[in-house]
C-alpha cells in the first residue's frame, strides 16, 4: 500500500522541468500585448499538463492566491505614479485596465506554469536540476535551507496556535493584538532555536551543504516526450501572434 | 598485559564549556569509554548531559581535549567523525525533517556518499529493525511520538555508527516501547552512551554509569553500585522512582 519503492517518484529529469518552465515564461513575456487571444491560448499548455499530472485543485488554488497581493501592489504603485506625475498626459482608463489585464495574464500564466511543470515539487530534486544546469551549489543550498525554514515556521505556528487556543485564546478584541504580537515574537524566536537544533542534527548525520538526492540526473525518453509539447506549443502560439498583426 | 590497549571509543580530558551567553555547562570533565562498553550518563535536568553529548561529534567545542574513536574533534576530522558517531537527539522533531520517513532515514547514508543500492539496503534494514517498514512513505510529522522516536534511531542506525549516543531515549515512551528499545540496544554491537535520568532504564541498558551534576562528573562505576548508593543519588538530584527496588550492591 506504500507504493513502489525503487522508482524515482518522478520519472522526469528535473532539468527538463526547469527548461520547460523557463522556455514557457520567456515565450509568454516575449509575446506583444496586442490581443488577448495568444495569452488565452497559452493557458491551454499548462492546463494540459496540470490535468495530465493530476495537480490537486487545492495546490493550484494556493499558488494562484499569490497573485492577489501582486496585482494589488501593481495597482497601488500605478496609482501613486499618476498622483506624483501631474504633467503627464491623461491616462485613459481603458488603457490602464488593459495594462493590468496583461500583467494579470502574464503572471497568472507563470503561476500556472509553475504548477504544471514543477510536478509535485520535490525541492531537493529541483535544486539538483538547477545545479545540473550550472547554478552554483551555494545558491541552491540557500534555496533549500530557506524552504526548510519556511516549513519549520509553519509547523511551529501550528504548535503555537494550538498551545494558545488550548488555553482559550481567540483573537477577538483590539487588545488581543498585543498578545498576537507576543505570539509572533515567540514564534520567530522558537523557530530560530528549532532551526538551529535541526541544523545541528543535520550536521550530526554528515550534512555538508548540499542535500543528497536518491537519483542521479539522467535524460530519458520521458523528458523528450515532455519537452516537445511543452516547448513547441508555446513557441507556435508566439509565432502565430507575431504573424497575425 | 599482553595486548596493546585498544583506542578508547571516547577519551575526554579536562573539558570545560560555556554557552555563548555565558552559562557554564561543563566543568573540567574527564571521561574514558572503551569500545564495546555501554555507559549511562545520569544527572538531573540542566546537569550538562546534552551539552556533553553534543561535544562527541564536534557540534560543540569547548576547552580541553576530546577524542572520539581515535579522532580529535577538530574541524579536519568532523566529516569522518560524524559518519561514525550516531547521535539521537532528545526531541525527535529536531531530527526528522525530510518529506518522508524513507527519505529521512536515507539522509545520513546519502551524505556518506554510499551507492544508491547500498543506501536502499540500509534504509530497508533499519526500517525493518525498528518495525517501521510500512510507514516508509509517511511524512514524519504524521507519525505518532513513539514512531518518531524509532524513526530517529533508524536514521542513525542506517549509518552503522561505531559509537551510538542516545539523549533521553526512554522519555515519553510507553512501557512496551521502553522494553523493545532496551532489547534492541542490547543487540547492537557498538559502543553505547545513554543519556538519561531514568534510573531503571540505565540499569536495564548499561553496565557502567557516570553521574553528571552542575557540569562536573561526580561519580563513575558499575551501574549496580551507583544505583544502590541512595545518598550519592540524592546528593546529585536523582532519586529512586516510587517502587524501585535497588540492585544488590556488588561484593
Ligand atoms: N543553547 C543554550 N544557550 C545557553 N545555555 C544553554 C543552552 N543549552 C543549554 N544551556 C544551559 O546549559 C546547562 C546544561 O544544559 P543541558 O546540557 O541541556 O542539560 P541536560 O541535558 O543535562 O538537561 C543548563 O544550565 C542549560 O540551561
Ligand atoms: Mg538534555
Amino acid at each position: 500500500m506504500d507504493g513502489d519503492r525503487r522508482l524515482p517518484a518522478d520519472p522526469l529529469d528535473p532539468r527538463a522541468r526547469l527548461i520547460a518552465l523557463l522556455g514557457f515564461v520567456v515565450v509568454v513575456v516575449a509575446t506583444p500585448p496586442r490581443a488577448a487571444w495568444p495569452f488565452l491560448a497559452y493557458a491551454l499548455v499548462p492546463a494540459f499538463f496540470i490535468g495530465y499530472e493530476r495537480v490537486s485543485p487545492r495546490a493550484l488554488a494556493r499558488r494562484l492566491l499569490f497573485l492577489g497581493p501582486l496585482l494589488l501592489t501593481v495597482v497601488g504603485t500605478r496609482l501613486l505614479w499618476f498622483l506624483l506625475q501631474h504633467d503627464s498626459g491623461q491616462p485613459t482608463l481603458q488603457n490602464e485596465v488593459w495594462l493590468l489585464a496583461v500583467l494579470g495574464m502574464r503572471s497568472g500564466l507563470a503561476v500556472l506554469a509553475v504548477a504544471a511543470f514543477m510536478g509535485h515539487g520535490d525541492i531537493n530534486r529541483l535544486a539538483q536540476g538547477l545545479r545540473g544546469l550550472g547554478v552554483p551549489a551555494i545558491l541552491t543550498g540557500v534555496m533549500e535551507q530557506a524552504y526548510r525554514y519556511w516549513r519549520l515556521l509553519w509547523r511551529e505556528l501550528g504548535l503555537l496556535r494550538d498551545a494558545a487556543g488550548a488555553r482559550g485564546f481567540r483573537p477577538r478584541h483590539l487588545g488581543d493584538t498585543v498578545t498576537l504580537g507576543r505570539l509572533t515574537g515567540s514564534l520567530l524566536l522558537r523557530s530560530l532555536q528549532r532551526a538551529e537544533r535541526v541544523h545541528h542534527a543535520m550536521l550530526g548525520r554528515g550534512f555538508a551543504g548540499t542535500f543528497p538526492t536518491s537519483h542521479p540526473l539522467r535524460w530519458s525518453r520521458y523528458d523528450a516526450l515532455f519537452l516537445l509539447p511543452a516547448l513547441i506549443l508555446p513557441a507556435a502560439i508566439c509565432a502565430a501572434s507575431h504573424l497575425v498583426e | 598485559m599482553t595486548r596493546a590497549p585498544a583506542v578508547p571509543a571516547v577519551d575526554i580530558s579536562h573539558l570545560s564549556f560555556r554557552y555563548p551567553d555565558g552559562t557554564p555547562a561543563l566543568d573540567d570533565i574527564c571521561l574514558t569509554i572503551q569500545p564495546g562498553e555501554s555507559v549511562a550518563l545520569l544527572g538531573p535536568n540542566g546537569a550538562g548531559k546534552t551539552t556533553l553529548a553534543l561535544h562527541l561529534n564536534g557540534l560543540l567545542r569547548g576547552q580541553g581535549r576530546v577524542a572520539v574513536l581515535g579522532l580529535q574533534t577538530v574541524p579536519a576530522n568532523l566529516g569522518a567523525l560524524r559518519q561514525r558517531v550516531g547521535l539521537v537527539f532528545q526531541d525527535p522533531d529536531d531530527q526528522l525533517f525530510m518529506n518522508t520517513l524513507g527519505d529521512d532515514v536515507a539522509f545520513g547514508p546519502r551524505n556518506m556518499g554510499l551507492e544508491p543500492e547500498e543506501v536502499e539496503r540500509r534504509v530497508a534494514e533499519s526500517l525493518e529493525l525498528l518495525g517501521l517498514d510500512r510507514l516508509r512513505n509517511r511524512p514524519p510529522h504524521r507519525l505518532s511520538y513513539g514512531q518518531k522516536r524509532r524513526a530517529t534511531l533508524a536514521g542513525v542506525l542506517a549509518m552503522k555508527p561505531d559509537l551510538l549516543v542516545l539523549d533521553e531515549p526512554s522519555g515519553n515512551l510507553d512501557p512496551v516501547g521502553r522494553r523493545r528499545l532496551a532489547e534492541l540496544l542490547a543487540q547492537l554491537d557498538c559502543t553505547l552512551l545513554v543519556v538519561t535520568h531514568d534510573l531503571p532504564y540505565a540499569l536495564q541498558t548499561c553496565r557502567r554509569a557516570v553521574i553528571l551534576n552542575g557540569g562536573r562528573a561526580v561519580a563513575d562505576g558499575p551501574t549496580t553500585r551507583i544505583l544502590a548508593d541512595r545518598h550519592l543519588l540524592e546528593a546529585n538530584g536523582l532519586e529512586w522512582p516510587f517502587g524501585f527496588t535497588p540492585p544488590a550492591p556488588p561484593g
